[in-house]
């Protein structure tokens, strides 16, 4: 059970590759619709599909194991897997709350998923730690802050998703030190029964 | 006065013959040049500046007596380079090994010169003569510091560390990833460029395998095969990797084990395989996906790159912080871009490896912030 800091110490490595290949996902995804003269209202799904098939296409030529989620799938819709250390990242495009602020991901009533939420093993025979990786855009343009977070459970509503810490990851970090991380606090964490 | 051999130094490091250097500089000819390396005949001001700057020196670096350092010409080695380590030795050509062997020459003489400024580190690296490539591993994994089962987070640090001059050449072909050699009691490795960063792990600990378990001028496949088991066993020893080896390993559970103990899929299939894992045919399966998914030119998995960092951080300490690169030019008789490039090979300070901490117990933590808790609070009495 890794803490913010040890996954964003593990991880460290790998930010400044994930914000450049979800730069150029939203690029690619953009310059496709300006040249077939789609607006990304009419299907943003497909908008997202095409990010996330070049970024993940980036991660993978950087040397980092990255998949789509739903590999085969026609239009995988469900983020993208990172492999990094004993942890499995799902990359995630968050979605806005009424608020404007990103909404925690349910994993929905997908099985697959729900495991994944509960920290189940991502691989076959491997003790994996699972967390969620959202980003957000503003009309294309990737905003500067993540947001990493361990799930611990949760299934298609809202009131059951169950999170152990979520907290930001900023551009920035890429230029520090793996180890000045390691004693960064999460920006939320839940609480635990003292004994 | 100007020595013969320097010129020959360079040349070779270029991979050049006599007749390419000769087509650089249309005032010598052929069987001038070659008198001239055998110091038979001088060389004019203006042809020897030209061999300098299409080699990458300045003039005075000419007039420098040559060591004998790793000389290519192995009866008068002042350090007889012990069996390269090589991705494919058949294909090796002796002018691909005289330029590796030439670049750290040129480079470990100026590693000389920095030490001669700074304060050494004690060799504590001994050879093991007689050890079993097993018990060597375990030996190494020792004196370099680390505990029997964990992975190694970094490698070439540690060895540096323990007194071996890792030499980091701006130098790279397909056939050669390191070499080594001991230099009158001291270990040195030579690093090419270009390599991936798991296979730059594994060419370290092959050659710290040859230093602490073969003589000098001891050569062939038993030695490779042994200094190979010693490399296998110093980053994945069994016993710890029987721990985290599933029952029957998929590519994405080898992929996962990779970033986590920074060696190739396909040495942790071998591994797999001598634990019983998986058996020949599976091992023959996951090889042929692996070449399916053209894993063989380019492996997933993050492994974070190594440089040597001895080198850089004695120039920071003879020529300041930022390194003066003009005049470490000037003191090595250089050039600046030849500087630059012999300093890209070794780690800033920024680029150096972090080890992760030990995972930290759980502690009961307060709550940060009053948010929607996933816990019911417990109330008691």
């Amino acid at each position: 059970m890794a803490s913010y800091g040890r996954a964003l110490s593990a991880l460290h490595p790998t930010f400044a590759t994930v914000f450049r290949s979800l730069e150029e996902g939203l690029e690619e995804a953009q310059r496709y619709h300006t040249e077939m003269h789609y607006r990304r209202t009419d299907d943003p799904h497909l908008f997202l599909h095409l990010a996330r098939r070049r970024a993940c296409s980036v991660l993978e030529e950087a040397g980092l194991a990255a998949r789509l989620v739903d590999d085969g799938a026609a239009l995988s819709m469900s983020g993208i897997l990172i492999h990094h250390q004993g942890f499995v990242v799902r990359v995630l495009h968050a979605q806005r709350d009424n608020t404007g602020h990103a909404e925690e991901p349910v994993p929905g009533s997908s099985k697959p998923r729900q495991d994944f939420w509960r920290q189940a093993s991502a691989i076959p025979g491997l003790e994996t730690d699972n967390l969620l990786l959202q980003w957000l855009d503003r009309e294309g343009v990737l905003e500067d802050s993540m947001i990493l977070s361990r799930p611990l459970a949760g299934d298609n509503l809202r009131v059951n998703l169950a999170m152990e810490w979520r907290g930001k990851i900023h551009r920035d970090m890429a230029t520090l030190r793996a180890e000045d991380l390691l004693d960064l606090e999460p920006d939320w964490r839940a609480e635990r029964l003292v004994a | 006065m100007t020595y013969g051999e320097r010129i020959r130094q360079v040349r070779e490091m270029h991979r050049m013959t006599q007749a390419d250097l000769v087509q650089e500089v249309p005032s010598l000819t052929l069987s001038r040049l070659a008198r001239i390396e055998k110091d038979l005949a001088p060389i004019d001001d203006e042809s020897l500046a030209l061999v300098a700057a299409v080699t990458g020196v300045s003039v005075p670096f000419f007039a420098r007596p040559p060591t004998l350092g790793f000389s290519v010409r192995w009866t008068d080695a002042e350090a007889r380079v012990l069996s390269p380590r090589m991705r494919s030795r058949s294909r090796l050509t002796p002018g691909e090994k005289a330029a590796a062997l030439q670049w750290a020459r040129l480079i470990d003489e100026e590693y000389q010169n920095l030490r001669a400024g700074t304060r050494s580190l004690p060799v504590r690296l001994r050879p093991t003569p007689g050890a079993t490539p097993e018990e060597a591993a375990a030996e190494a994994r020792q004196v370099l510091g680390f505990s029997a089962d964990q992975p190694l987070p970094y490698l070439i640090l540690a060895v540096e560390r323990v007194g071996v001059a890792v030499l980091g050449l701006p130098y790279s072909i397909e056939t050669l990833d390191a070499f080594c050699a001991w230099r009158r009691g001291e270990p040195v490795i030579a690093l090419l460029g270009g390599v991936p960063a798991d296979r730059v792990r594994f060419s370290v600990a092959h050659e710290i395998g040859h230093l602490m378990l073969h003589q000098a001028g001891q050569s062939g496949p038993e030695v490779e095969a042994e200094a190979d088991r010693f490399a296998a066993e110093l980053l994945t020893p069994l016993a710890a990797l029987r721990d985290v080896m599933p029952a029957n390993p998929t590519l994405s559970a080898l992929v996962m084990l990779k970033t986590v103990w920074g060696v190739s899929v396909k040495s942790l299939v071998r591994r797999a395989k001598e634990l019983g894992a998986v058996d020949g045919d599976r091992a023959l399966s996951l090889y042929k996906q692996m070449s399916t998914r053209g894993w063989n030119k380019r492996e997933p998995g993050y492994v974070a790159p190594e440089k040597p960092r001895a080198f850089r951080k004695m120039a920071e300490i003879v020529y300041g912080p930022a390194v003066r690169t003009e005049r470490f030019a000037r003191m090595a008789a250089w050039s600046e871009g030849l500087v630059l490039d012999v300093l890209a090979q070794h780690s800033t300070m920024d680029e150096l490896p972090h080890e992760p901490a030990p995972t930290k117990p759980t502690k009961p933590i307060e709550p940060t912030r009053a948010l929607p808790s996933n816990v019911i609070p417990l109330r008691v009495g």
